[in-house]
């Protein structure tokens, strides 16, 4: 009997060890298959990801973050509808921005976009544009006179503006007073790039072949650095455009400007050297007074302040050194704006948190407390907190000195080609560099025909990629405004 | 009659199939289209037809990605591969001692992965600071301390060693260094497994016959790991086609000053997410694909001589 049992389930068992069922239904696959359902049902279920606000907004600064966390635990307790708060990768939320835009998906409801971020939201149409366009409702409420003009323009693309601007960011010049005033120079008197270069000449030094001694420049400032150089140009009224969003990299005030500063980066007694920022090499290099003066936008004093604690008192800022007598003392560098998604749940829910998020005089202080940061209401300027002394920087009143510069910010143009034009200038000083100190020409005025060159390549080369986009010609052919 | 096929191995490659047709099949088609038209997302797509195409083929940046993408490929097929081909060779001799322990060392850039070498290497190519650059500096200097070469005018100077620009204008080279120091521990790998299957005999055969090593390298043991050299040469040229994260992760902007690391995947991705013209990017897209085409084609042809 257990034979005829045996003989019964064998021939069987052997079919279906031989069958490709027996494969597909394996205890490995059948593992892998339990785990991607148990897994797939743990992720859909767990609420801890999920957000539990009503709106979404994100933000790609970590000291932003910071800041707004309070403020928005304070709005959500409020009568409001409530937001979540996300802190994401300026990369990643590029990406995820544009991605949305442009598949007409989703995004957060209020977005933090630093200035590239924002620019790719211009690439096509103005209708196609993925911010909604705040321009009626901030006539409305009059905040247009309330906000400082030039912080207003990198976010206003076609006559339309698309984001509340959170900073103004004037750029003054930082410089190690501990070495200069050991050395008895009083920088007081300063007007120009040329003074400064005159005045600190004594402290440059080399450090000799067997280590010892230091290298040491007088300014920070190299053609690898691609915020540096236009925030230069800026200053000198120039850049990769004009205020009103016209491509002219090859004009001559800027042909005369990148000779002058690559005059400063070559030759044996160059005045320029480089200090990458946010990088530690580039903090020890600050610490060990290997270049003099540095361009200190209002954040980089925060960054500074956490990345190189050693300095405190050690630092003071001034205006930045004019490119003539009478020229401009200050620049801009970077920028953030708040701008509302298309795909929005609420348009007034969220325009009603970006008002409360970016006007408020509380944030305001706060926002120069925590990131050093000045706001762009002009109203908030007069809070005795921008008048307190500075211990980093030497005790000085920071705030004031940078809210004083604050109106001569250059105006900036709203343009989605601006990261491009910006590069291809960065290329274009760094070619002239090159040719400069490989012929030995060391002198601004031999080196203009080497920079014009290089300016008209890189000018054609951005023309070029701004025809490739069909809706710009259209809108060209049309005579119709960028 | 019709053999009876069952349904299981279909059943067993429909996921596989499902994951392809959703996430490589549809996409490629739909590139078709998307290269020829300009969009900025699904309400604003203009058809411009074969412009892309031609934009690209008269733009001096894709020209220099092309450049050096090839100037990468070459890097690694003629740099890298000899090299561990060598190191391969060193590790299989039998009485070598540590041979384990080499053959760790040199495979471990592919254990921590490419990203953490490319954060690695920015850190280590630095100017003023960088490994790199100090240990240079620091070798000059312990050379015009030696007697006979003190005061050596030809040494470059301290501060000429500290600021190489490795990760600036030196960017291609410094991309192919850091891609040697990743992969050549990787074909070693393979190279490795191919000559401990070369027959001893053979090169005991020639040794006997009067062939000293270059002659047994060149007439046994390289024919005999013939197959996996060109699998070897496939896998990097593809790899090196496709090259991306290191110029990405290392770089300025992902390119370098004076576009010195741009390559070809760089510029699709620039192109399509940072200028947000998808059909510009797709345009590359399909150049690239036509080179990997003639690179698999190449190894095909020559794979099918090699057993002919």
């Amino acid at each position: 009997m257990e034979e005829r049992v045996a003989e019964n389930i064998r021939p069987k068992r052997s079919a279906w060890r031989t069958s490709p069922w027996h494969y597909a239904l394996s205890p490995g696959v059948l593992a892998m298959i339990l785990l991607s359902i148990g897994t797939g049902l743990f992720v859909s279920l767990d609420g801890s990801t999920k957000d539990s606000g009503e709106l979404s907004m994100w933000t790609f600064a970590e000291p932003h973050y910071a800041i707004y966390v309070p403020a928005v635990k304070e709005w959500n307790a409020g009568d409001h509808v409530s937001v979540d708060l996300h802190l994401i990768g300026r990369q990643v939320m590029d990406r995820r921005m544009l991605g949305g835009f442009l598949g007409s998906v989703p995004t957060a409801d209020v977005i933090e976009a630093e200035r590239s971020t924002a620019s790719l939201a211009f690439a096509g149409p103005l209708e196609a544009v993925g911010f909604v366009d705040l321009t009626d409702r901030l006539k409305a409420e009059g905040l247009l006179d309330v906000l400082n003009p030039p912080s207003l323009s990198p976010w206003t693309y076609g006559g339309r503006v698309f984001g509340i601007p959170h900073d103004v960011h004037p750029v003054m010049l930082g410089y190690r007073a501990d070495i200069v005033e050991a050395a008895g120079i009083d920088l007081s008197t300063v007007e120009t790039w040329g003074d400064l270069f005159t005045a600190l000449r004594p402290l440059q030094s080399k450090a000799g072949n067997d280590g010892a001694g230091v290298d040491r420049y007088i300014l920070s400032l190299w053609d690898s650095e691609s915020d540096m150089i236009e925030t230069m140009l800026l200053q000198a009224g120039g850049g990769a455009f004009t205020e009103t969003g016209e491509l002219a990299i090859d004009r001559e005030v800027n042909v005369e400007k990148v000779a002058r500063m690559v005059s400063w980066m070559v030759g044996p007694d160059r005045v320029a050297t480089h200090v990458p920022e946010f990088s530690p090499t580039g903090d020890r290099l600050k610490v060990e007074g290997h270049a003099i003066c540095y361009l200190m936008p209002d954040w980089m004093c925060n960054v500074w302040r956490r990345n190189v604690p050693t300095l405190a008192g050690k630092v003071k800022v001034m205006p930045l050194p004019a490119w003539e007598p009478g020229g401009r003392r200050t620049s801009v560098w970077g920028g953030s704006m708040l701008g509302i998604a298309k795909t929005t749940k609420s348009i007034d829910a969220a325009w009603a948190f970006a008002k409360h998020l970016y006007l408020s005089e509380d944030l305001a202080l706060e926002l120069y407390r925590m990131g050093d940061i000045i706001t762009p209401v002009r109203e908030h300027w007069d809070n005795p907190l921008f008048d307190e002394p500075d211990e980093y920087f030497s005790g000085q009143r920071k705030g004031r000195l940078y809210i004083d510069l604050a109106p001569q910010v250059p105006l900036r143009a709203a343009t989605p080609y601006f990261t491009q034009a910006r590069a291809a200038v960065q290329n274009a000083v760094s070619r002239t560099r090159t040719e400069a100190e490989r012929e030995g020409i060391y002198d601004a005025k031999s080196i203009e025909p080497i920079a014009r060159r290089q300016l008209e390549l890189a000018q054609r080369e951005v023309a070029s990629l701004i025809e490739r986009n069909a809706f710009h010609r259209d809108s060209v052919a049309k005579g119709g405004e960028r | 009659m019709k053999a009876r096929t069952s349904p299981a191995p279909y059943v067993l490659i429909a996921p596989f199939l499902v994951l392809f047709a959703v996430f490589t099949l549809v996409p490629l088609l739909q590139a078709v289209p998307l290269a020829t038209h300009h969009t900025f997302g699904p309400s604003a797509s203009q058809y411009v037809g074969l412009e892309k195409f031609s934009q690209a083929l008269h733009d001096p940046r894709f020209w220099k990605a092309m450049r050096n993408t090839l100037v990468f490929t070459c890097g690694s097929v003629f740099i890298q591969l000899p090299i561990a081909l060598g190191l391969a060779m060193l590790l299989n001799k039998p009485g070598i001692i540590g041979r384990g322990f080499f053959r760790l060392l040199f495979f471990s850039p592919q254990l921590v992965g490419l990203v953490f070498v490319a954060v690695l290497a920015s850190v280590m190519f630095q100017k003023q600071k960088g490994l790199v650059n100090s240990l240079l500096a620091n070798g000059a200097d312990w050379l015009r301390g030696l007697p006979f070469l003190h005061g050596e005018a030809w040494l470059p100077s301290r501060s000429v060693l500290l600021g190489i620009p490795w990760l600036e204008t030196l960017a291609l080279p410094t991309l192919i260094i850091t891609a040697l120091w990743m992969y050549a521990g990787f074909n070693m790998v393979y190279f490795l497994a191919a000559l401990q299957n070369v027959p001893r005999e053979l090169e005991e055969a020639a040794m006997i016959d009067g062939a000293g090593p270059w002659k047994r390298f060149t007439n046994v043991v390289l024919p005999s790991i013939r197959p996996v050299g060109i699998f070897v040469v496939l896998l990097s040229v593809i790899g090196s086609i496709q090259v991306f994260e290191l110029a990405y992760i290392m770089l300025r902007e992902g390119v370098g000053v004076q576009d010195k690391g741009l390559t070809l995947v760089t510029y699709l991705f620039k192109s399509g997410f940072e200028v947000g013209d998808l059909g510009y990017a797709t345009a590359i897209g399909w150049v690239i694909a036509v080179m990997l085409a003639a690179a698999a084609t190449t190894q095909r042809v020559l794979q099918r001589r090699e057993i002919a």
